[in-house]
């Protein structure tokens, strides 16, 4: 019986299948690729990708897709709405006999004449190596001072699935912000809880934990963090942060006022810091180096005035640090405000240590208001940096390497110029990105209703195991003080922050 | 006689109900619940998959879908009083299931409409607890429904009810439904092991309260196991009241009434039991059926055999003693709960919000009572109809320059204001920046994304003024004004053609600044349009309410857009003090001071001079005469002379 059922399904594809393509032999070619949406023309895909579903932007009445490899097996989809959704388990196929290889994407579109045309073939390269399975983001509405409700969620890069880590309205809607995982592993993060509930939450090694890194020798609690590559020890700026707001499209000004770097110690419970990275200037935005010897961070000259406040711009530093014997070394400048021009931001290390991905703006370091940003590359190894074919008109602004640092994710607002979506991009071993695609959803007009930011895009291995429950009642406990290492030089640090500029 | 009598009943429950209603659409106003909570009730999936993922989620729901309605107030009253009306006929009918007729079927329907008007009183109450209350009565009467046909399978229903009842209603309504059924169970429990189950019933509703709060459902406890659980954002907050209470408890209380009726009424249960429940009653009471009947028969007879006119008399007693009880209730509970100066606030950020000048105008002019957000309001109204130099001490400005903007401190109350009165002024950027700070609050807004597809517009950005439209497409109230808009999308020259959208172009500040105090914004508005009348008008006034003569004598002389002569009636008065105060006659030899207003300024003169410095006293004595003027308002009013300290509204936090 079941025999018989197979024969017959076999029968119908191929009916359909001979069907569609008589009537596609005769169809006419159109010199131009067809307008799809989301873009995903020209692009390397992760093989390990979820279905890539676009929409048909082109008139017509009726519409054949054929997704197919050279001399592989094809998915076909035809239908009158033009909305592409592909079978999860026959993509996953796919891909995986494309690997290394070329996807073909065919478009047919039936006019109003009763002929089919035929558009420019779409190729995509499908890349070797795996994308990290997983990306975790902040959902968040635009608002600039007010919020209401926010989330830490996970989505499964394979599939649609997202998950939340933890929801703000289960915790009176207080802020979350600032997850970080050290070198992508979903067993080592860290969220900042502010306003009601505030602390840090910490996961490692199965456990979690909620501690308050403030102390008063510091001057706020932990702010931006970067995770050492041993999983032991975390960077984080201190930050006083204000925020202006302008009146044409870089609405939102987020600066500081001051801001020092500190490391804090998670299995000693305890935080340092050196007059070295506690300065007058601003040192901000620490990133470890792969290798766990050195700390890249930005830095700004002193506040002297309202506009230099906001107006700054930030170099990229760096400085070597022994996290096992606390010991710090000389500052070195990496990149020069003044030979560059332009503000640094989000300074992100490739995991074989070759390339120091960075945002660029005119100035700040809060950049996901700024039309301007872009995102460039330095290669270490040579000390030159170049703007990446990348960027668009609109933000490029957050990224982060995936674990094999063959791939990278950023925010971008190239969409529509206002909300942030999260875009891949492949990094090959010759330091070039290719065409970047948005995350894909089952929906392919999912963007253009939903109203929300991806905040923060973080490519994870897998899933955060830690318990979305016990994340949410550790938030609604007290904060357990860190200590400040006794190598701290308190003399140096009180008279640092009770100067009236700091 | 009993249908004359259900007869009578029956006609008062269509009279409260239609009083309710008129009540409802004409004193309450749905209109304003609609206003305040910014329904929005979205045909997409994504907006229905954020209320499958907690309990009571579905019955948010539904009460969104209800809740749209509430935009014209005579529907939105049908629909409140209908609500109330369902659980009031259940509840008669369950109790007429669990005791027969007890003559107070009137009484019960009245007092859960009375409560649920009287919750519905409060512009915060969420719509929600309504529905989640109305569902629980259904499914309280679906397991008396079943205790009654199905005895053998009650209990396993108990069970699944309660569950699916926690999902789709919340805690709350678990809580009702458990204390409902543990009454049902003991009303018709046949020994005492039926008995029995109900601790386990008891521990099993606490225990799936707690599961699901630690294991099942990312919420907050208040979430789980309140009322209400809009805690946040606080210009939605919702302290569940006495009323709610009351209202949650009217369900468990009638059962148990009938409950009490049912022991002492054995036998008239007996007389009225329908013939199913009559069955099981019986089986139940170990009562042959054939025995009932005749019985009943019997009874039914000797019944008849009464002496009519007494049985007459004595309903009609009771029902009148009821209605006149209930009537009692709801005008002192009424006028009690029903806050006029509140509602009247309310009206005039309604009617603000809707341009409707002239009725913020009236409503404002007739509160007793001084508010900040009204005071705003009307000078916004004014400032729209050409009418702030002229009207503006019209309303009593305490809070002086303040009572203009409210661009101040951030708070959950005053996006929307900021965001429609940059609008007016042209100043769009300003507009959009508090139009997302009320987006983070209600995300989806019908409001505010006719808002930000006006913005998009002006601006230019029609991909994004058509998503937001899209958006706004989703609620079934404004396709036609998606339509309206849709053209400029699809012809994008029309927007220049628009004479307010191409007015609003011209306005907006050329250069990137930033602005802390909203008279720099004002200033950048009128460098890039001089001929921005109304931030002009604002910006007079600013200096007027804050007793800066010399600038408002050197803008006024200076300025281009208004005529000089006559001068609009505050600024004449104004201009008159300063060339009294400053002994100077106006630099501008266009300006032309009217000699009645010459005279009526020496009368006030004259008549604050018994006064001396002592304000207070003054005040009261020249308000009636000088109330609206000038003079009046430095003299007696601004902040400057009183002191005051204006009083933040209640959410400011």
């Amino acid at each position: 019986m079941i025999k018989k059922i197979h024969i017959l399904t076999l029968f119908l594809i191929t009916s359909l299948a001979y069907s569609c393509s008589s009537d596609l032999s005769n169809s006419a070619s159109v010199d131009h690729f067809p307008w799809i949406s989301p873009d995903y023309s020209d692009i390397v895909i992760p093989p390990n990708i979820a279905p890539l579903n676009f929409i048909l932007k082109e008139k017509g009445q009726e519409f054949l897709i054929k997704i197919y490899t050279n001399g592989g097996s094809q998915i076909i989809i035809q239908n009158t709405s033009g909305i592409v959704d592909i079978n999860i388990s026959r993509w996953h196929e796919l891909l995986a006999r494309a690997k290394g290889k070329e996807i073909n994407i065919d478009v047919f579109v039936k006019k109003e004449d009763g002929k089919w045309y035929k558009f420019k073939t779409i190729v995509n390269k499908v890349a070797e190596e795996d994308i990290d399975n997983h990306l975790a983001y902040r959902l968040i509405n635009i608002g600039y001072v007010i919020w209401s409700e926010m989330g830490i969620y996970q989505r499964n890069l394979e599939n649609f699935d997202e998950s939340v880590i933890i929801d703000n309205k289960t915790i009176d809607n207080t802020c979350v912000n600032c997850h970080s995982f050290a070198k992508n592993n979903p067993e080592s993060m860290m969220i900042h809880v502010r306003s009601t509930h505030a602390g840090t939450i910490i996961y490692t090694n199965g456990g979690l934990r909620k501690i308050n890194t403030k102390t008063k020798y510091t001057l706020s609690p932990g702010g931006y963090p970067s995770w050492h590559p041993d999983g032991k020890h975390i960077a984080f700026s201190v930050n006083t942060i204000s925020q202006n707001f302008f009146s044409k499209d870089i609405q939102q000004e987020v600066s500081d006022a001051v801001s020092d770097i500190i490391v804090y110690d998670v299995e000693k419970n305890t935080v340092t810091t050196s007059p070295l990275v506690s300065t007058k200037a601003r040192e901000n935005l620490p990133v470890w180096s792969p290798d766990g010897k050195y700390l890249y961070f930005t830095s700004a000259p002193p506040v002297t005035d309202y506009e230099s406040q906001y107006k700054a711009k930030y170099e990229l530093m760096r400085i070597p640090f022994d996290v096992d014997k606390n010991v710090w070394g000389k500052v070195d400048t990496v990149i020069s405000t003044k030979k560059f021009g332009k503000s640094i931001t989000f300074p992100k290390i490739s995991p074989d240590g070759k390339y120091l991905m960075f945002t660029a703006s005119n100035h700040g370091y809060f950049t996901i208001h700024h039309p301007d940003a872009d995102l460039y590359l330095l290669d270490l190894q040579t000390g030159k940096y170049e703007l990446m074919d990348i960027n668009s008109k609109q933000t490029e602004s957050y990224h982060c390497w995936s674990s094999s640092g063959r791939w990278f994710v950023f925010s971008s607002k190239r969409m529509d110029g206002l909300f942030t979506r999260p875009y891949f991009s492949y990094f090959d071993k010759d330091g070039k990105a290719s065409k970047p695609f948005v995350l894909p959803q089952k929906d392919p007009e999912f963007y253009n209703s939903f109203l929300k930011n991806y905040n923060i895009p973080e490519l994870i291995t897998g899933a955060v195991e830690a318990s979305k429950f016990d994340i949410r009642d550790l938030i609604h406990t007290d904060a357990k003080p860190v200590k400040l290492d006794a190598t701290v030089d308190t003399l140096y640090m009180k008279q640092h922050l009770a100067k009236p500029d700091k | 006689m009993q249908l004359n009598y259900r007869n009578a009943v029956n006609f008062l429950i269509l009279i409260i109900s239609m009083a309710a209603c008129w009540f409802t659409a004409n004193v309450i106003n749905p209109e304003l619940h609609y206003y305040i909570r910014q329904s929005a009730f979205l045909t997409d999936s994504l907006f229905f998959q954020g209320f499958t993922r907690y309990p009571g989620g579905l019955s948010d729901y539904l009460s969104e879908f209800i809740a749209q309605f509430f935009y014209y107030k005579s529907v939105g009253s049908i629909l409140i009083v209908l609500v109330a009306s369902l659980q009031g006929i259940l509840a008669i009918n369950l109790i007429e299931r669990i005791a027969g007729k007890v003559k107070l079927n009137f009484s019960f329907f009245a007092l859960i409409l009375l409560l649920s008007i009287l919750a519905q009183s409060n512009y915060y109450y969420p719509f929600y607890a309504s529905v989640r209350l109305l569902i629980t009565s259904i499914f309280v009467w679906a397991f008396t429904v079943l205790t009654l046909k199905f005895p053998r399978i009650h209990l396993a229903s108990g069970f699944l009810l309660a569950t699916l009842l926690f999902y789709l209603a919340g805690g709350a309504a678990l809580f009702v439904f458990a204390l409902s059924v543990i009454l049902i169970q003991i009303r018709f429990s046949k020994d005492n092991m039926d008995l029995l189950i109900l601790p386990l019933f008891v521990a099993f509703a606490g225990i799936m309260l707690w599961i699901a709060y630690k294991y099942i459902f990312l919420v907050d406890k208040s979430l789980v196991y309140s009322i209400a659980h809009s805690k946040k954002p606080m210009i939605t907050s919702y302290t569940p009241v006495l009323f709610l209470y009351a209202l949650y408890s009217l369900l468990p209380a009638y059962i148990l009434i009938a409950f009490i009726f049912n022991k002492f009424h054995k036998k008239r249960k007996q007389i009225y039991a329908p013939d199913a429940e009559k069955r099981t009653v019986n089986k139940i009471t170990k009562i042959n059926v054939a025995k009932a009947s005749v019985k009943s028969e019997v009874i039914k007879k000797t019944n008849l055999e009464k002496p009519k006119l007494k049985i007459l008399n004595s309903s009609i007693f009771l029902l009148g003693s009821q209605f006149a009880i209930i009537l009692l209730l709801a005008v002192l509970s009424l006028s009690f709960m029903i806050d006029i100066e509140q509602r009247k606030r309310l009206l005039v950020s309604f009617y603000g919000a809707n341009g409707d000048w002239d009725n913020v105008v009236k409503t404002a002019e007739s509160l007793k009572e001084y508010d900040l957000f009204t005071n705003v309001e009307y000078n916004k109204a004014l400032a729209n109809t050409g009418k702030l130099s002229g009207n503006l001490f019209n309303y009593k400005q305490l809070a002086g320059s303040s009572g203009l903007f409210l661009d101040g401190t951030v708070t959950s109350d005053v996006p929307f204001i900021c965001c429609d009165q940059y609008y007016d002024l042209g100043f769009i950027y300003e507009s959009q920046h508090w139009a997302f700070e009320a987006q983070t609050i209600f995300p989806n807004s019908p409001r505010l994304m006719k808002r930000l597809v006006q913005i998009n517009l002006v601006h230019g950005k029609y991909k994004l003024a058509e998503k937001f439209l899209q958006q706004l497409d989703k609620n079934m109230l404004y396709h036609r004004w998606v339509a309206n808009y849709q053209k400029y999308i699809d012809d994008t020259t029309l927007v220049a053609k628009d004479p307010d959208f191409s007015w609003k172009r011209k306005c907006e500040p050329i250069e990137s600044f930033t602005a802390k105090k909203y008279k720099e914004k004002l200033s950048k508005l009128l460098e890039a349009n001089p001929s921005n009348k109304m931030a002009f008008e604002y910006l007079i006034c600013s200096n007027l309410l804050d007793g800066d003569l010399g600038t408002f004598e050197s803008r006024i002389s200076e300025n281009k857009i208004f005529p000089m002569n006559p001068l609009p009636q505050c600024w004449e008065e104004a201009y008159i003090l300063y060339c009294y105060m400053s002994r100077k006659s106006p630099t501008n030899k266009d300006i032309k001071l009217t000699k009645p207003n010459i005279e009526r300024f020496n009368s006030f003169v004259k008549a604050i001079t018994p006064f001396g410095n002592n304000w207070q006293s003054a005040r009261q004595s020249l308000q009636k005469e000088y109330g609206a003027t000038y003079w009046y308002y430095l003299k007696c009013l601004s902040p400057k002379v009183t002191k005051v300290q204006i009083k933040q509204h209640k959410f400011d936090d």
